[in-house]
Parts: structure tokens; C-alpha cells; sequence
């Protein structure tokens, strides 16, 4: 097995990632330049208030939170400090399906999906929030339960690392675009409420179902689509006659063709565009990824970090 | 005249068609990159993906191409051959000989020329044989000088110069001073009876009177008579004279009279005239013609056709396309080194090519093949493209890739196109003409080391048994004799009649020559002009040793000749050997080891007739066999009417 960390994930290199989830927020302040900027700051999920400590009663404090008991027991007035309690379950769904196997030029778009969803998990662990996941490909689909834990991480990060390396051209993995909607099902039946739903895909097999499902999900819960695609998806290249594949067949295009190159683009970008408007009906922000630039610094770029 | 040797082969015409039904239809498995996107690119392009590679490029002009280089395969086959005008050559119907006398009397002035001179009377034989010479076009012509005794110096030749020569350097009392003329008649029977020609006529120029001979002259017309011989007889002298020198016309006239020929004075130009008619109208002066039409093969015609068109369809092809392709490297010469055909080492000496420039076409034909190769390898484009990291991951469709395929094939065919057109041979075409053989001189040492008894009977003898051999083999071929010691002596110059070098070769012997010593040099530069007069041929050297102060000699020969030359030493392996091939360097000799059989002989036969021939090598002499490589060609042409065979070229 070739160990290229571009071609396939290694789990130290996502587990790595934890030191480069910062710069960027999920949480509802968010920087001035983020995608979430402006949408979602008044509007605050989660209810209830997390203990943080007691201390000597400052004058201002509110003195319904002085607790009796310690001021009794010291002879000193002490208040409870209580903080807004900021937890919002994020749920990653990640993508490793076989159409997921490729890139052009730095990395794998699984790859980029995986040290996508490793940034997110870690990000999500650092703001102490439960982060699970669905990891799926052709033919499976794991789901990862919610869990406050640098395990629950760990898990997460396996998972998606065990199903990125059995990822080949020559395996006979065959694409199956009906698992994006399968995936969304499962993330409908899980994210009820209040959720942060993740997905970290390239949208391949998505459908009418899809935006449905789609809708259904922003109904009660967040979601950030990252989409993961290759520059190469979007633009063919002059290099004169050129064999594609899927692994089974074949298909020989000369794309010395500029009306064949331009087809090509305008489809990608009618594309895209169609499947952004949707989404942003919807308040859910995009993250495009390519598989060129590094994944933090995209992510980072899009939510946050000052320009 | 254009003709087919083989007409029928074109009933082969509809074979492709055969091909193209019968035969499963081909899927070029080639290298392609694993997309994500392939539906989206098949719904866009309009394309539905393909096992293999697509059959998009089937194309009309890919058609016609492919059809013109078949017919040009097949036209090929079929052996076209051009039908030159006859070649007819006259093989002289006659042989004459004339025996002159060379007796003491000879030298008698009592002779008047035509400006009423007074000169002996050889001289006036000569002149008299001059002016006879001169009409004695296309007939064969020997000469037997005769004294007290007789021999044959100038075996029949068509060369009337040389016997014209020969004649000139007759000297009176070189064979003696008595007049043997029955003896003459008796060899020029003899002479006679080795050759094939009907009409045979002797003329003996003589001053009469038989002094010597052990046959007499009457009995010698007699047998001539009887075997067909015609002879005339021209006395030479004063007919007035008495004794010694008289002239005996009563037997010169009986000869003559009695095989049915003419008597005539030498003086009487008028009898003599008579002579010459009835040569001429006696025995009509058929002159037999051979005839021959050469066939020319020229398959390499529509050969060389189908290659400029496939090569130039696919160089257009590829210039064509080259607008949108990146500049690419250039051709490593590893490529180049591929495409040259054939370690030619290991093939027979005598191989080469008849139109050797038209192998400079393996180099464009190796430049397009590589550009035609790289163009099929369907990788190649991407690695541009895909990060060289994560291209091996993504590259599928590899599996059953073929080693030989369609574009490998045309790489095969065009070689052996090339091969063909260049025209391979390595054997001469035999002459339609027997005589065109090329000449050899059999260079003999007859020194007393030569009477060795090591080898049975003798070395000298032994050698004469193997010259023997070496005649007969050698048929028809001119073989010319030199011996030599201290000086070399031209014995016999190149004839075709082997029974005369055969009896001369029997009868070398140390004694005869003047001078003890090794002029081998002297020998060698003699034998060349001999084979210069006949031609051109080659030499074999039979010597049992060289002296090392030969070796400047023989170098400086070298220098001036390239004659090859074969040492045949009548020796047994030993120092001997070893010394005499040491020395015999200097002059390139190659050796060839007497053998108890006669498989010496044969190799040397057989090296001899082909002996590189200055005169008369040209061309057309060498057997074209690249004909042979044409159905090749036509079989490896077939495949490409398969149906998708030619989809994954250019």
C-alpha cells in the first residue's frame, strides 16, 4: 500500500489537525468576515446556564445568584457565576464514497473531505460541544453518536480514515450516488433539533430527494455544506485527445474542442451555482474546498480569519 | 513490359473483407484515467463510454488508406516484373585451329610479302593469319604451334586478340626445328574432341615435309576425316625448293583432299581467297544466339507506394494534430536504436542490400512510429495534467494490454517494407549464360620442395589431382594456369576448356622451369592479368610454402590489387602450414585446408564462381530476395481490416 498522505489519510496526520482548528468559529459570534457573519448572531440555541464557579460576591452581581450555603458556611458572600451554555451537537457527515477518489493536483478529494471533517471534529471539541458523525462510502454508512470526548474524535477520525484507505480505481468500487441521500435520511432521523449538521461531500447523486431531505434538516438544525471538488472537474484541460474511465469503460475525448471545454465548464458551473442558490434558500452556507489549496487555510478563509 | 509472375495471388483481393466479418471485433485496452465525472462528460460530449477504446476514429480516408496499402500488398504479392528486352549473346558455331609450323625452316626469306619484300616465312604466316584472324569474327579460335612437337598455345578462344597476340610472340625453333605435322593434326584431333561444336576446322600453315612425327600425316587426315575434322592446308615457301626446306605439296594437298579440304599457297592470295569462301559458304556461318528476356522484379514498387501512402497519412495525421498538442522531447536514441533492424552481422558475408538508401526510410518510419506510439499511449497525455503522486492511483484500464498491438504492428510492417524495398540478397541470380562465371587462375609453385612425399603421391601431384577436380567442377568456367618457382610463367591463359589446363597441370614439373627460387609476388601480379583478360575473377594459390622475403612483394601487390585470393596448400597440418600462413598475410590470402574428400574443391568451386568481378558486377546479377518478405507483409497487413484495429492508432 503506497503511503502517500495525499492519496490516503493517515490517522496521525487527522489527528494532527487539532492543532491547526483554530482561526475559525462554528459558534454564533462569529468574526466579521466569516460566512456565518450577520445570520445567526441573535439568534441563540441551547437553553439553561453551565455552572463555571463560585466566587466572593462582586458588587453588580446578581443577587439572586448568591449562594446561600457557602455565604453561610464562610461568612463571606459568595455568587454563583453561571455561563450561557453554548452546546450545539455537531454532526459530521463525511463522504468517502469512490467518486470521492480523486484529484489532479495536490491531494485526493478524500482526502481534503477527511482533513475537513478532522479540522471541523476538533474545532467542535475545542468549543466543548458533542461532535458524532456519519461516515459512508458506497456501501456503508457509520454513524458515530454524539459524544463530548477527544475519544468520541479519535472514533470519528478512524472511522473516517478506515473507509478513505480502502479507497482504489482497481478494486471494482463501484459508484453509488443514491448513498448521499441514504446519508441524509440517516442524518434526518439523528439531528432533530439544534444541530450543527456538517456534510462534507461533492454532492454527487444529489436529486430532488436530496433537497428535500436538505430542507427538511435546515428545518431545525444548521448545516454547512464544504463542498469538495477538483479543479479539473470544473475545467478540462488543452491536451489534445484524452481517455477517461470509470474503471469499466471508456470514453476518448479530444479536448483540443474549445466549445467541448466550455460545455464542460458552463455544466460544472450551472451547477454549482444552482445547487448554491438552493442551499442558500435554505441559510446554509457553502465552503467550496478544492484539492489544491491546504484544507485549514480554505476553511479558515471562510469562516473567520481576517483577510 | 510490366507483367505479374503470379496473377492468380490476386484472387486474395477480397481476403480483408473475410477479416472484417469473421473475425471478432478488436477493443484496444488502453491506459485511462479514473474520473468521478465520466456521465457528465459522456452526456455532454454526446458519447456513450465504450469498453475499450472508442471506435470514433473510424474515418473514410482511414479506409482508403487502409485499402490502397492492401492493394499495394497484394500487387506486390502478385510479383510484378518487368520483362526487359532480350538479351541474346551469338555462341560461335565454328571452332577453328590453326596449327603453324615453327620448324627451323620456317626462317627461310623466300617469302614476298604484299609490297614485294622479301621475309621468312613465319612472318609471312603471321601476316597471312592476321588478315584471317580479322574475318574470323564470332568464331572460336585456337592456335597449335608445332614443331618437334606439337602443343596447344592458345586453347579456343572467342579473345581473337589474344590468339592474335600469342601468335605475334611465336618464335621459329621454339618447339624445335624438325616439322612434326602429323603430330599436329593428331593434337588438334585431341583438341577437337573436348569441344561441342559441330563444325571443325583445322588450318595448318606449313613449309610441308614431315620430319618428326610419330603419326603421319596421311594417317592423322585420315582419323581427322573420320572424327569430322575438315582441314586445310597452306603450304608456306618456295615451292622450287629442294632438300631439306623443299616444301612436300603432294602431302599437304592429300591431307587436305582427303578430309575435304583446300589446298593453298600462302602466295596465291586468290587460293587463299577461295579458302576464306569456303569457310564462310561451306559450313554456313551459323551463329547460334542465346536469347534471353530478363525478369526484373519489381515488387518493391507498389511496396515503396503503400509505405510513402501509410507513412505520409500518418505523419499528416500527426502534423495535423500537432497545432494542439505542447512541444514534446525529443526522440531518445534508445527508440531510434530499436528501430534499426537486425544484427546483419551474423548473416553470410556476400549479404547486402541492392538499393541500400532506401533504408534511410527506417528513420522517419521509427520517428513516426514512436510519434504514433506515444500518441497511443493513452498515459502519456495525463501525466501533464495529474500530479505525478497521484496519477499511478487514479490510471485504470490497463488490464490485458497487449503487447503486440495494432500500433507495434504497423511498426512490423513497415520494417519489413523498408527490408523488402531495400532489397536483401546473398546469392547471385544464375546467369542464363554458363560462360559469365567469373574466371580463375590456379597460381601452381612447381619447385622441388613440391615433390615432398608427405602428401600421396606427391604435393605436386596431389595438386594436380585436386586442379583436376576443381575443372570438373567448375565446368565451363575460364580457369587460367600460372606456375611459378624463380619466375612465373603464364602456362595456359584463361580458356574454357579445363582439358587442356587438366594435361598441362599433369604435366608441371620442377625440371621445366629456369630459374630455382620463390617469385610468388611475380606469379600473383601475372595470374591478375589473366583474370583481367578474361574478366575478372579470382585466384587460387597452391604453394607449400611462402619465402618471408616475399612479404614486401606480396604487400606491394596488395596495394594494386584487390583480387581475393585462396591459398590451398597441399600440406598436412604442421609447422609447415603455420609458416606458409604466416607468410602468405601480407597478400590477404585466405586458406583453405586440403580435405581428404573433395569438400575443398567444392568450397572453392563455389567461392570462385562468385568471386567479386570488377568487370561485369552489377546489380542485377543478385537475386532480389526481398520478394519473400512480401506475403509477410500481406499477412501482417490483414489484421488491420479487423474491425477496431485500427482504432487505437493515430
Amino acid at each position: 500500500m503506497n503511503d502517500d498522505p495525499n492519496v490516503h489519510a493517515r490517522l496521525e496526520d487527522l489527528v494532527a489537525m487539532q492543532h491547526r482548528a483554530r482561526g475559525f468559529s462554528f459558534l454564533p459570534r462569529q468574526p466579521i468576515h466569516s460566512l456565518l457573519a450577520g445570520r445567526r448572531a441573535s439568534r441563540l440555541r441551547g437553553r439553561g446556564l453551565n455552572f463555571e464557579e463560585i466566587r466572593r460576591y462582586q458588587a453588580g452581581d446578581d443577587i439572586r445568584q448568591i449562594d446561600w450555603k457557602v455565604t453561610a458556611r464562610t461568612r463571606k458572600t459568595h455568587s454563583r457565576v453561571f455561563t450561557e451554555e453554548r452546546e450545539r451537537t455537531t454532526l459530521l457527515l463525511v463522504d468517502q464514497r469512490i467518486t470521492m477518489f480523486f484529484g489532479s493536483v495536490a491531494r485526493m478529494k478524500s482526502v481534503t473531505a477527511a482533513q475537513a471533517a478532522a479540522l471541523a471534529a476538533w474545532r467542535v471539541l475545542q468549543q466543548q460541544d458533542r461532535v458524532g458523525a456519519l461516515v459512508f462510502n458506497d456501501s456503508d454508512i457509520v454513524e458515530l453518536r454524539p459524544h463530548r470526548s477527544r475519544a468520541a474524535v479519535l472514533r470519528i477520525l478512524h472511522a473516517v480514515v478506515e473507509q478513505n484507505r480502502a479507497l482504489a480505481v482497481d478494486r471494482g468500487l463501484r459508484s453509488n450516488p443514491e448513498m448521499f441521500n441514504e446519508a441524509l435520511r440517516r442524518c434526518d432521523r439523528i439531528a432533530k433539533h439544534d444541530c450543527l449538521v456538517c456534510i462534507v461531500s461533492d454532492a454527487t447523486g444529489h436529486d430532488d430527494e436530496s433537497r428535500r431531505l436538505l430542507t427538511r434538516i435546515a428545518q431545525h438544525n444548521d448545516v454547512l455544506f464544504a463542498f469538495v471538488f477538483d479543479p479539473l472537474e470544473a475545467d478540462l484541460p488543452t491536451a489534445g485527445s484524452l481517455v477517461f474511465g470509470d474503471g469499466e469503460e471508456q470514453l476518448e475525448i479530444d479536448t483540443s474542442s474549445g466549445s467541448l471545454r466550455e460545455s464542460f465548464r458552463a455544466d460544472f458551473a450551472a451547477t454549482r451555482a444552482a445547487g448554491r442558490e438552493f442551499l442558500l434558500q435554505r441559510e446554509t452556507p457553502i465552503i467550496p474546498l478544492d484539492t489544491r489549496d491546504d484544507v485549514a487555510d480554505q476553511v479558515r478563509r471562510r469562516l473567520g480569519a481576517r483577510r | 513490359m510490366l507483367t505479374l509472375a503470379h496473377p492468380w495471388l490476386l484472387a486474395l483481393l477480397p481476403l480483408p473483407l473475410l477479416i472484417w466479418w469473421l473475425l471478432p471485433a478488436h477493443r484496444e485496452p488502453r491506459r485511462e484515467l479514473v474520473v468521478p465525472f465520466l456521465p457528465r462528460l459522456a452526456q455532454i460530449v454526446g458519447q456513450r463510454p465504450t469498453r475499450g477504446a472508442a471506435a470514433a476514429r473510424d474515418s473514410l480516408w482511414r479506409w482508403l488508406v487502409l485499402i490502397a496499402c492492401w492493394l499495394c500488398a497484394l500487387l506486390a504479392l502478385a510479383r510484378p516484373q518487368v520483362i526487359e528486352p532480350p538479351i541474346s549473346r551469338d555462341v560461335p558455331a565454328r571452332d577453328l585451329l590453326l596449327a603453324v609450323d615453327l620448324s627451323g625452316s620456317m626462317e627461310t626469306k623466300d617469302f614476298q610479302d604484299a609490297q614485294g619484300q622479301s621475309v621468312d616465312r613465319l612472318t609471312a604466316v603471321k601476316s597471312v593469319l592476321a588478315d584471317f584472324l580479322a574475318k574470323r569474327q564470332g568464331d572460336r579460335v585456337g592456335l597449335i604451334f608445332f614443331g618437334d612437337a606439337a602443343f596447344v598455345q592458345v586453347p579456343f578462344t572467342e579473345d581473337l586478340h589474344v590468339c592474335r597476340q600469342l601468335l605475334d610472340e611465336a618464335q621459329v625453333r621454339m618447339a624445335g626445328v624438325q616439322t612434326a605435322f602429323g603430330d599436329a593434326i593428331g593434337l588438334a584431333i585431341s583438341v577437337f574432341e573436348r569441344s561441342t561444336v559441330k563444325e571443325r576446322v583445322l588450318i595448318a600453315l606449313t613449309d610441308g615435309n614431315d620430319t618428326a612425327s610419330q603419326v603421319p600425316p596421311d594417317k592423322a587426315a585420315q582419323i581427322a576425316k573420320d572424327k569430322g575434322i575438315v582441314v586445310h592446308t597452306v603450304a608456306v615457301g618456295d615451292p622450287r625448293a629442294a632438300g631439306e626446306d623443299a616444301l612436300d605439296e603432294t602431302t599437304l594437298k592429300r591431307v587436305a583432299s582427303t578430309t575435304g579440304g583446300l589446298y593453298s599457297h600462302a602466295g596465291d592470295r586468290a587460293q587463299l581467297a577461295a579458302i576464306y569462301a569456303q569457310l564462310d559458304a561451306l559450313e554456313t556461318r551459323v551463329v547460334q544466339t542465346i536469347s534471353h528476356r530478363p525478369r526484373r522484379d519489381v515488387y518493391w514498387w507498389p511496396l515503396a507506394v503503400g509505405l510513402a501512402i501509410s507513412m505520409s497519412y500518418f505523419a499528416i495525421g500527426l502534423l495535423a494534430r500537432a497545432g494542439a498538442r505542447r512541444p514534446t522531447a525529443q526522440p531518445s536514441s534508445a527508440a531510434l536504436a530499436a528501430g534499426t533492424p537486425l544484427g546483419l552481422a551474423a548473416l553470410p558475408a556476400s549479404f547486402h542490400f541492392i538499393r541500400p538508401e532506401w533504408l534511410l526510410a527506417l528513420l522517419p518510419a521509427a520517428l513516426l512510429w514512436w510519434a504514433l506510439r506515444r500518441r497511443a499511449d493513452t498515459e502519456r497525455p495525463w501525466r501533464g495534467i495529474i500530479a505525478p503522486h497521484l496519477l499511478p492511483h487514479l490510471l485504470g484500464g490497463e488490464a490485458g494490454k497487449t503487447r503486440f498491438g495494432p500500433v507495434e504492428w504497423i511498426g512490423i510492417v513497415w520494417l519489413l517494407a523498408i527490408v523488402a524495398i531495400a532489397g536483401p540478397t546473398w546469392r547471385r541470380e544464375p546467369s542464363p549464360f554458363a560462360g559469365d562465371t567469373a574466371a580463375l587462375a590456379i597460381v601452381v609453385k612447381v619447385s622441388p620442395s613440391m615433390q615432398t612425399e608427405d602428401v600421396q603421391p606427391s604435393r605436386l601431384q596431389r595438386a594436380a589431382q585436386k586442379i583436376h577436380d576443381l575443372l570438373k567442377a567448375r565446368g565451363d568456367a575460364k580457369t587460367s594456369l600460372i606456375a611459378y618457382s624463380g619466375s612465373a610463367h603464364l602456362v595456359m591463359p584463361a580458356t574454357k576448356d579445363g582439358g587442356i589446363i587438366d594435361s598441362f597441370a599433369q604435366a608441371l614439373d620442377p625440371k621445366i622451369m629456369p630459374v630455382d627460387g620463390d617469385d610468388a609476388a611475380a606469379a600473383l601480379t601475372l595470374a591478375d592479368q589473366s583474370l583481367k583478360d578474361a574478366g575478372g575473377g579470382s585466384i587460387v594459390w597452391i604453394t607449400d610454402g611462402v619465402a618471408p622475403e616475399q612479404a614486401q612483394p606480396l604487400a606491394a601487390w596488395r596495394q594494386t590489387s584487390d583480387t581475393s585470393v585462396r591459398v590451398w596448400p597441399p600440406l598436412l597440418p604442421g609447422d609447415e602450414l603455420d609458416s606458409l600462413e604466416a607468410n602468405a598475410r601480407p597478400a590477404h590470402a585466405r586458406l583453405v585446408a586440403l580435405a581428404a574428400d573433395d569438400s575443398d574443391v567444392r568450397t572453392i568451386a563455389a567461392a570462385a564462381k562468385f568471386a567479386y568481378t570488377a568487370g561485369n558486377a552489377s546489380d542485377t546479377q543478385w537475386a532480389e530476395s526481398g520478394y519473400w518478405v512480401a506475403p509477410l507483409i500481406a499477412a501482417f497487413v490483414l489484421p488491420f481490416f479487423r474491425r477496431g484495429w485500427t482504432t487505437g492508432i493515430g
